[in-house]
């Protein structure tokens, strides 16, 4: 992927094959595809109420993707996400459930991401360790204390006002919980290729020798990618409570893998430097709109799995491929 | 008639019971482009170091533009005007031309973009095609990810990294190892530009016909030591070559 990165912008003379290489165009072109396939071959796909339901799929994941991409862009990687997502959206139903306001719930619920993104940004930033082998650990402790906290129960005692802050309708048929989702993915994705601040986690990805070198304070950027990717997993905690009116203790439970395939199908490198939030939501996008096709296509789902996986290999392949036709 | 930029005098080093540099003198003139040959465990790369801020002498001064400093870390190095280029050059390949000269203190565009702390990408752009634009390597399109450029391209960025930020004295390790024939012409090229912009070149290289092609001046070490120093009238000074041969045998 020599071009994904939107701070390296294709060459002149050349822009169309350039334009084919990026990543997100190459998403872009599968989505439609795909979708013109779909709309061939059932009357059902290109309604808006189908339409409107995967995006309804997308949000939470694409909330998760754009914190893992930024992760990813930097240079780790954070299997705790979904753990995080099933911590504080126990959380939050437990609180509720408890009676206690909702201001004290949403409290409770970003205190417990916090912990976990300061948790986990301090043990790899300032303490060296490896991020897959710490969030695994964190995934792990922390879906075991969705377990402690829950009992094994589900919690649906969920405020009406607050289901229907996220599930009305005010624009276009579709909830505040896609707006919400878009805004925060379009939001940061412009501020990841402009901000001064933020672009820094392509330069620790791409660097850290050298982003030392430039004066980068490089563990504090690494602390704040799991942060914030912790607290993008709160937000998304927040949304997919509030849209399925209860907490489940599997609440985000393997979402972590399925955003990291989106991520990477989307552009990002497991490598570091390279890749956009913006691909890494059409990732979100192209799996969720597979998954839709089988279901209405009456295909069975259990599919959805191998087209992702086949779709996650043709991605690197791309890689190495354009890598040799670039490279002298 | 020398006009020193940089000069070092009675520089020892130790390591525990090792000395690594024994009572060693060293003089950069302004604008000079000085060769530093030596086995190696000569004492080269310990005296680099010193002079990039890595090792603090355990005697010595060094004297930059006339003035006695101190360097406590790499950065005071680079803040009083001293860029060092390792073989690695420090890039980031991922990035473009611009990001890698601005990394780390990229502009922030003016009017309401401020208020975001958005960079202001355009000027940076153009700044960086003109920094590389002077320079004897050419790189056609500034806008690539400097991973897909050659090893002299690649030099050529580090180069122009260090000239944007006004560092007047360029230490620069092995410039030409690793490299092709023509790439090696083409940064040996780079190299002489150098000397046109009048910046002070330390050249660490073991290779002795490069050296004879940009050097003016060759210093040789031997086990942490002075071995002399030779002028170099040109590539053809046969004189020269021999008195450097004799002394790195």
């Amino acid at each position: 992927m020599t071009d994904s990165s939107a701070l390296a912008r294709p060459p002149a003379g050349l822009r169309w094959k350039a334009l084919i290489r990026q990543r997100e165009v190459a998403i872009l072109l599968l989505i439609l595809i795909v979708g013109a396939v779909a709309s061939v071959l059932s009357p059902f796909f290109l309604t808006w109420a189908n339409l409107s339901n995967v995006l309804i799929a997308c949000s939470v994941e694409m909330i998760v993707a754009a914190g893992l991409a930024i992760v990813l862009i930097s240079g780790g990687i954070d299997l705790s996400v979904g753990s995080i997502m099933g911590v504080c959206a126990i959380a939050l139903a437990i609180v509720l459930d408890a009676g206690a306001p909702l201001w004290a719930a949403l409290s409770v619920c970003l205190l417990a991401g916090l912990a976990f993104g300061v948790a986990n940004g301090t043990l790899i930033a300032y303490a060296g360790l490896n991020p897959l082998v710490l969030t695994l650990a964190t995934m792990t402790i922390g879906r075991s204390v969705v377990f402690i906290l829950s009992q094994g129960y589900s919690f649906a005692s969920i405020p009406q006002g607050f289901k229907s802050a996220f599930n009305a309708t005010p624009l276009f048929g579709l909830p505040n919980l896609v707006w919400v989702s878009l805004g925060v993915t379009a939001a940061l994705g412009v501020l990841l290729q402009r901000n001064v601040w933020f672009r820094r986690f392509y330069f620790l990805g791409g660097s850290e020798v050298a982003a030392i070198r430039a004066g980068i304070d490089t563990r504090r950027l690494k602390f704040m990618a799991y942060v914030i990717a912790a607290l993008l997993a709160t937000l998304a905690a927040i949304v997919t409570t509030a849209r399925l009116g209860s907490a489940f203790p599997n609440t985000g439970s393997g979402l972590e893998l399925r955003v990291i395939t989106a991520a990477v199908i989307g552009g990002c490198s497991i490598y570091g430097g390279k890749g956009t939030i913006l691909g890494a939501a059409l990732g979100v996008l192209l799996l969720n709109l597979i998954n839709n096709v089988l279901v209405i296509l009456s295909l069975s789902v259990y599919w959805q799995g191998v087209a992702a996986g086949l779709i996650l290999i043709l991605a690197i392949l791309t890689d190495i491929a354009n890598r040799r036709g670039v490279r002298r | 008639m020398s006009d020193p930029i940089l000069e070092l005098s009675g520089i020892t080093m130790q390591f525990g019971p090792v000395t690594a540099l024994d009572d060693v003198q060293f003089r950069l003139d302004r604008g000079e482009t000085l060769a530093l040959l030596g086995d190696n465990g000569a004492g080269k790369s310990t005296l680099i170091k010193i002079v990039s801020g890595y090792y603090r002498p355990t005697a010595g001064r060094i004297v930059l533009n006339g003035r006695p400093v101190t360097f406590h870390d790499p950065q005071d190095a680079r803040r009083a005007g001293i860029e060092t280029i390792y073989q690695d050059l420090a890039l980031f390949d991922n990035l473009d031309v611009a990001a890698n000269i601005f990394a780390g203190q990229e502009r922030v565009a003016p009017g309401w973009r401020r208020l975001l702390g958005f960079a202001d990408r355009r000027s940076m752009a153009r700044d960086a095609e003109a920094a590389v634009a002077g320079m004897a390597v050419t790189i056609p399109d500034t806008r690539r990810a400097v991973e897909d450029f050659s090893g002299g391209q690649r030099q050529c960025v580090a180069i122009a990294r260090a000239v944007m930020w006004g560092r007047e004295i360029l230490i620069m390790d092995e410039p030409t190892a690793a490299l092709g024939v023509r790439e090696t012409q083409r940064v040996l090229d780079l190299i002489r530009s150098l000397k046109a912009r009048g910046m002070s070149v330390i050249l660490i290289m073991h290779n002795i016909e490069h050296v004879m092609q940009v050097a003016t001046r060759a210093v040789v070490m031997r086990s942490g030591r002075n071995r002399g120093e030779v002028a170099i009238s040109g590539p053809d000074d046969a004189e020269a070559h021999a008195a450097i041969v004799r002394m790195l045998m």
